[in-house]
């Protein structure tokens, strides 16, 4: 039940603030949901059994069980933190934003859809609610840039929705492909059994490459990486800290959660290149980052390179550069706040 | 009692972390209403308790078996993150000359940054070098001594920019960061690949690990010469030499702490490193040849700089430079001896420096002159540093340098003669030091120049007197044992030596002849030394540019070729949607068509 409230909470949240009389009303609602949201992240982390694997607080609710979707969420070391990631950078935005750009309660309420949306990514196991949650925080995140960004936001926030929604297709047709062909009557979306089963290699290299390209362009990896410059260039520095801190983390999340445990005998055979690709990647993100004049660009392509080292680790695949990537995908989120502050 | 101060010296980093955080309550508006010196006083109080803790601590281990501790920080996937601390004479010792130097370094500073208002921010980052550097001799894992030269490098660039709306300051602060994180970053490879070799990071188990033979030789050396690459940017040796002349813009008295330990860290380092470079003879002619040539390289420049502070930082580098030939060639007590003996020369030499400085305004030797009689307290200071630096007995040096020379006289001729030499050229650039500032007629700078306030004195005579107590402490330790070395080839070259660098600069500069090279036909030398050997343009012109150009081509391709095939698909979409527009005649005829096209098409592809 908890892990539901983690994501329909600050939507509930968002309808309230939709609700509110005033921009300074709104803005004490979104905190007040935010805050509740930190507090239930920090009582599921005192909750949860460090010493135990797999998920915990597992929810299951039967939806389209003919097609094998169905509502069931879980917990586990590697969400965990992501979780709490999120919720303590949204806490944060929600102070950050402070009415000076204007229609804050609409920020607000854009802001809390996109935090439960995410969380809904982070939480579900069955990879068609995945997909679901995947995609729907696209939408305000689209307004969100579309809306406070600089000159060129319109452009921007395009084309950010448009290499997402292709990196979304991408995803979806991977992970449809993978349901239908378990080959049982209705098809397998649940992550736990969909580990269990074991196809052809062909098969499994086809669709880690779609998997690999999808969640690519959402990391971003090199070469599919150009909407990110432009995106954080675009958008007011809180968005950017969203965009940096947390939605950066779904696609490299998507990599280790889905890509790597779905389809082991193809990593492996792959994983090489995947670390030559890395490797480029990190090198490409530092020079292209010394060559930029704008500070919020040079972050980002600086990103580009941090992202290609969580690559590089799960491309290693030993258990000790796989715990290694937490620590980095932490530091990752506290270099948006000090940019941001650093801005202010 | 006594042997709790031992059981808890671990605090003594600690304590100076407290001051350092206590002077953040000085935020401006706090400094307005009771001044900035309380944050200084506060942080001068923790140094002498953490003084007073390591001398008591020394007291108790003396003469004692070193105490192991670990400390288990975390473990996992295998991997246990222990802290080893070692409390030994050796690491107590180097406690009390660290936080003794640098409580000397923050009194002078009362003094000396009296006009100041930023003194929270810079007793605060004096605080937490020593406080690093306190850490970093304690600790016996080479992972942890890596984190801690980090914190060293960082704590460099902020004080040395402390005075941050100078552009000397600034380009000064971000070289000596640069240039030393291109050390470490090389250092830090050399630790991640030791661990699957060795699988350990304890500085004792390392030793063990070298010593078995059980290495690649190859890889052997490959991390070592990894490895030495830290210390090699730490001590500001050829080719990471350059940042410490820039970072001499940082305030005086951070200078002093600098020059006499910070740069030592790398050389302590480099000596806990030793069974490991040992073990491999490319790691240890490579740390010869680079010791070697910073040595004799720097020490020539030093003799071509006018500027006062920049002559002894490049001394320093030459001093270091020995100190890699001594742990090199395995003289490891004789590196340590030089470090410390160094160390309390060359902080005595910044502190009469210092002096001068600070209330002549000017730190150029073309500028100074005739202060002999004027500023008798600081010439005495000076010609003290000055002879313990270079090998005079009965100071400490000389003790050093003739051990290192009987040592190295059969075996290594070629090195023992370079140690003579660069003594003898320090020698020289020191009696130039001295005669340009001290020789000679007042000039305009330094016609009106008293002796400056007591707490700028103060610490500066209590250091002489520490400098010329070294050979008693040596006596007191039995590093030294007999006044007869002196009279041995080996004593006879190093007095010879120091009294011919001495005598000539003394016979040339006596007069106060500066600004002319010594000879007309010498001044393309002295320029290539003066600005040391052009190395900084060399940089600008071969790896800057490089790196510059080739960011730029990777931005340029990015703009251009990738985005440009992201957007030629936007602008290919829109144009074919703006061209397939104009097919809506409204013919019903041709939609018809169309459509009935559209369907054989399908059923052609459905039924082949």
């Amino acid at each position: 039940m908890v892990l539901t409230l983690l994501i329909w909470l600050p939507i509930l949240g968002a309808v309230l603030t939709a609700l509110m009389p005033s921009a300074k009303s709104a803005r004490g609602m979104a905190i007040a949901t935010l805050s509740v949201g930190t507090a239930l992240t920090l009582w599921v982390s005192r909750q949860f059994l460090l010493s135990e694997g797999g998920f915990q607080f597992q929810e299951s609710l039967a939806w389209l069980p003919a097609l094998g979707v169905n509502y069931t969420l879980g917990l586990d070391g590697m969400s965990l933190p992501l979780v709490g990631i999120n919720v303590l950078i949204c806490w944060l935005l929600a102070f950050a934003q402070d009415g000076s750009a204007g229609r804050s309660r609409l920020f607000m309420v854009l802001l809390l859809l996109a935090h439960g949306g995410v969380n809904g990514a982070f939480l579900a196991t069955n990879v068609m609610l995945f997909v679901v949650f995947y995609e729907l925080e696209l939408i305000p995140l689209y307004l969100m840039i579309a809306v406070w960004g600089s000159a060129k936001k319109e452009y921007a926030a395009t084309k950010f929705l448009i290499f997402t929604a292709i990196s979304g297709v991408l995803i979806l047709a991977a992970v449809l492909a993978l349901g239908w062909l378990s080959g049982t009557e209705s098809p397998i979306f649940d992550y736990t059994q969909l580990r269990q089963q074991e196809l052809p290699l062909p098969l499994q290299r086809l669709l880690l490459i779609a998997l690999l390209v999808g969640f690519g362009i959402k990391a971003p990896l090199v070469p599919l990486h150009t909407w990110l410059p432009d995106t954080y260039g675009e958008s007011s520095t809180p968005v950017a800290m969203f965009l940096g801190g947390v939605l950066a983390k779904l696609g490299s999340y998507g990599i280790l959660r889905f890509a790597m445990p779905l389809f082991p005998a193809a990593w492996a055979e792959l994983s090489p290149w995947l670390a030559l690709w890395a490797g480029v990647g990190i090198l490409y993100g530092a020079f292209a980052a010394i060559a930029q004049k704008d500070i919020k660009r040079m972050v980002a392509y600086s990103s580009i390179g941090h992202m290609s080292y969580i690559l590089l680790a799960a491309a290693s695949g030993t258990s000790l550069s796989l715990v290694g990537r937490s620590p980095r995908w932490s530091v990752m989120d506290w270099y948006w706040p000090c940019c941001s502050t650093s801005l202010v | 009692m006594l042997q709790s101060l031992l059981n808890s010296l671990w605090l003594v980093p600690i304590y100076s972390l407290v001051g350092a955080v206590l002077s953040l309550i000085w935020v401006p508006s706090i400094t307005r209403r009771t001044g900035p010196r309380p944050a200084g006083y506060i942080n001068i109080l923790m140094t002498l308790v953490s003084f007073l803790h390591g001398v008591g601590a020394l007291v108790v281990v003396w003469g004692r078996s070193p105490l192991y501790w670990e400390v288990e920080w975390f473990r996992v996937a295998g991997l246990a993150f222990t802290l080893p601390v070692e409390f030994s004479t050796l690491t107590v010792g180097a406690i009390v000359l660290v936080t003794g130097l640098n409580l000397l370094a923050q009194v002078y500073a009362v003094g000396y940054m009296e006009m100041d208002w930023g003194w929270a921010r810079f007793y605060a980052l004096l605080a937490f070098f020593e406080s690093g550097m306190c850490a970093l001799v304690l600790c016996g894992s080479l992972f942890f001594s890596y984190v801690i030269l980090e914190t060293l490098t960082l704590g460099t660039y902020l004080l040395v920019g402390v005075w941050y709306n100078q552009a000397l300051v600034v380009t000064g602060a971000r070289d000596a960061f640069l240039t030393k994180r291109a050390g470490d970053l090389i250092l830090l490879m050399g630790v991640v690949a030791l661990l699957p070799l060795a699988g350990t990071w304890n500085f004792n188990e390392l030793a063990d690990w070298a010593r078995s033979g059980t290495a690649d030789p190859t890889a052997l050396a490959w991390v070592g010469l990894a490895l030495l690459a830290g210390p090699v940017g730490k001590c500001a040796q050829f080719p990471l030499h350059l940042w410490l002349d820039e970072a001499m813009e940082s305030p005086l008295p951070s200078s002093i702490l600098r020059l006499s330990v910070v740069v030592s860290t790398g050389a302590w380092v480099l000596i806990r490193l030793l069974p490991l470079l040992d073990a491999s003879p490319v790691v240890q002619s490579v740390a010869i040849a680079i010791g070697a040539a910073t040595a004799l390289g720097t020490s020539l420049i030093a003799i071509a700089q006018i500027d006062l502070k920049r002559i002894l930082s490049y001394t320093v580098s030459a001093y270091m430079g020995l100190v890699f030939v001594a742990v090199a060639t395995r003289n490891e007590s004789a590196a340590l001896l030089l470090v410390m003996t160094h160390g309390l020369a060359i902080a005595l030499v910044v502190m009469a420096a210092g002096s001068i400085i600070s209330n002549c305004i000017t730190q150029d030797l073309t500028q100074l002159g005739g202060l002999l009689l004027r500023r008798p307290v600081t010439a005495f200071a000076m010609a003290v540093g000055i002879t313990g630096l270079v090998g005079v007995p009965p100071l400490g040096t000389s003790w050093i340098f003739q051990e290192l020379v009987s040592q190295l006289w059969y075996e290594q001729r070629g090195l023992a003669i370079l140690i003579l030499l660069v003594n003898g050229l320090t020698a020289f650039s020191m009696a130039r030091l001295f005669w340009l500032t001290f020789g000679g007629a007042p000039k305009q700078m330094t016609a009106r120049s008293p002796e400056p306030i007591w707490l700028i004195v103060l610490p500066m005579m209590v250091l002489s007197g520490v400098v010329l107590h070294v050979p008693h402490l040596f006596w007191q330790w039995r590093v030294v044992q007999d006044w007869g070395v002196f009279t041995q080839h080996s004593g006879i070259a190093v007095i010879v030596s120091s009294l011919l660098g001495l005598g000539l600069g003394t016979l040339w500069f006596r007069r106060s002849r500066s600004g002319e090279p010594l000879v007309p036909w010498l001044v393309p030398l002295q320029s290539f030394l003066a600005y040391d050997f052009y190395t900084v343009k060399l940089y600008r012109y071969s790896f800057v540019w490089l790196v510059d150009r080739f960011s730029r081509l990777v931005d340029w391709g990015d703009r251009y070729i990738i985005d440009g095939i992201g957007n030629f698909f936007g602008v290919a979409t829109l144009f074919s949607g703006e061209s397939i527009k104009y097919t809506t005649f409204g013919q019903l005829q041709f939609y018809v068509l169309t459509i009935v096209g559209g369907i054989l098409l399908l059923l052609l592809f459905v039924n082949p």
